[in-house]
């Protein structure tokens, strides 16, 4: 595995141009490494963390839970990704973050990432920009769940998931690890589990995607693309070709 | 805690439940499956349908079935004439 700092200087290349000497910087970071069980929470709803999460292994997602205990899932997080950088600036969390599945994380010292930004500009936007891209996805999960049919919303979430696995360098050929249960899929949809099932089914007989034992597999991406009207701008990547930088 | 899978049987044919729920009761079970009865025939009536014909065949790890719960018994059925009067209050649940 590599190095977290090197993750996530992997990470920030995701979203602009890292200059050698900050990619340099970032990787001389000294993160602590924890191992996660599954289902158990690194961030609860009013702790105020001292650190900054990567994920390097497994998948965490963002969640709340409502009063009569229903729980929406706002997002979850692929390794290599950082789920917790607005706790630089934020002084208590006001969700919980957890592992889906066994997962191992990077912990990096809040005062070490502010020398670093006061450092350094492009670490500094980078970082910036990492986070607004958080409230991007954050804001198509919500229009997602209220103006989607649940056939579309789940098509939507397998394109979302696939990008940005691709982004971070987990796919192999058409394919990349989802190891979610459909009980995780509904509550980020917003739907009951065994409407889930009968929607995965519905898709699953598109042809356009496969999604078994923790493996999502893409057959046809246009189709896929199509069916759930998924258009990555929001993501923001440099990866992205259909990002035009015409503002 | 036992898995239970909830296989659907209604106009789009059958789905079968490959993942399963983990819950602590046939109880709990029955509730699931009224919740998700209830979520499917909602979503049928936001695209102007309601067929009441389906059902959901709740079954073990050995697949044998536990209990079945039909769409019509998941939701009151009120037809004819609009009722006279105030609204009725709706029932909580």
């Amino acid at each position: 595995m590599k190095p977290a700092g090197e993750t996530l200087a992997q990470h920030l290349g995701c979203f602009g141009e890292l200059p050698p000497e900050d990619r340099a910087a970032l990787a001389e970071l000294k993160a602590e490494v924890r191992d996660l069980p599954r289902q158990t929470d690194v961030l609860r709803r009013g702790d105020r963390p001292t650190h900054v999460v990567i994920v390097l292994g497994g998948l965490l997602y963002r969640y709340a839970v409502g009063p009569g205990g229903g729980r929406q899932i706002h997002s979850f997080y692929l390794p290599t990704e950082a789920p917790s950088v607005e706790s630089l600036h934020l002084d208590y969390v006001d969700n919980h973050l957890g592992a889906v599945v066994h997962s191992r994380i990077g912990l990096f010292p809040h005062d070490q990432l502010h020398r670093l930004i006061d450092e350094r500009p492009e670490i500094r936007r980078l970082l910036w920009r990492q986070t607004l891209v958080q409230g991007a996805i954050f804001r198509e999960w919500l229009a997602r769940n209220s103006t989607m049919t649940a056939y579309a919303s789940l098509a939507h979430l397998f394109c979302e998931m696939f990008t940005r696995a691709q982004a971070a360098g987990l796919t192999n050929g058409n394919s990349c690890a989802l190891p979610l249960t459909q009980g995780f899929v509904a509550d980020a949809l917003g739907l009951t589990a065994v409407h889930t099932n009968r929607t995965l089914q519905a898709l699953r007989e598109t042809g356009a995607v496969e999604w078994r034992s923790g493996r999502l597999t893409v057959k046809d991406w246009p189709k896929l693309q199509a069916i759930a009207c998924f258009h990555p701008h929001y993501l923001h990547l440099r990866s992205n070709p259909r990002v035009r930088r015409k503002h | 805690m036992s898995r239970y899978y909830f296989n659907v049987r209604n106009g789009h044919g059958f789905t079968l439940d490959e993942e399963g729920l983990e819950l602590s009761s046939d109880q709990d079970a029955r509730m699931q499956a009224i919740i998700g009865a209830r979520s499917l025939i909602s979503a049928e009536v936001l695209e102007g349908r309601l067929d009441l014909r389906g059902q959901i065949e709740v079954t073990d790890d050995d697949n044998d079935e536990v209990l079945t719960v039909r769409f019509r018994d998941a939701v009151d059925v009120n037809e004819g004439k609009p009722p006279i009067g105030k609204p009725p209050i709706a029932a909580n649940r």
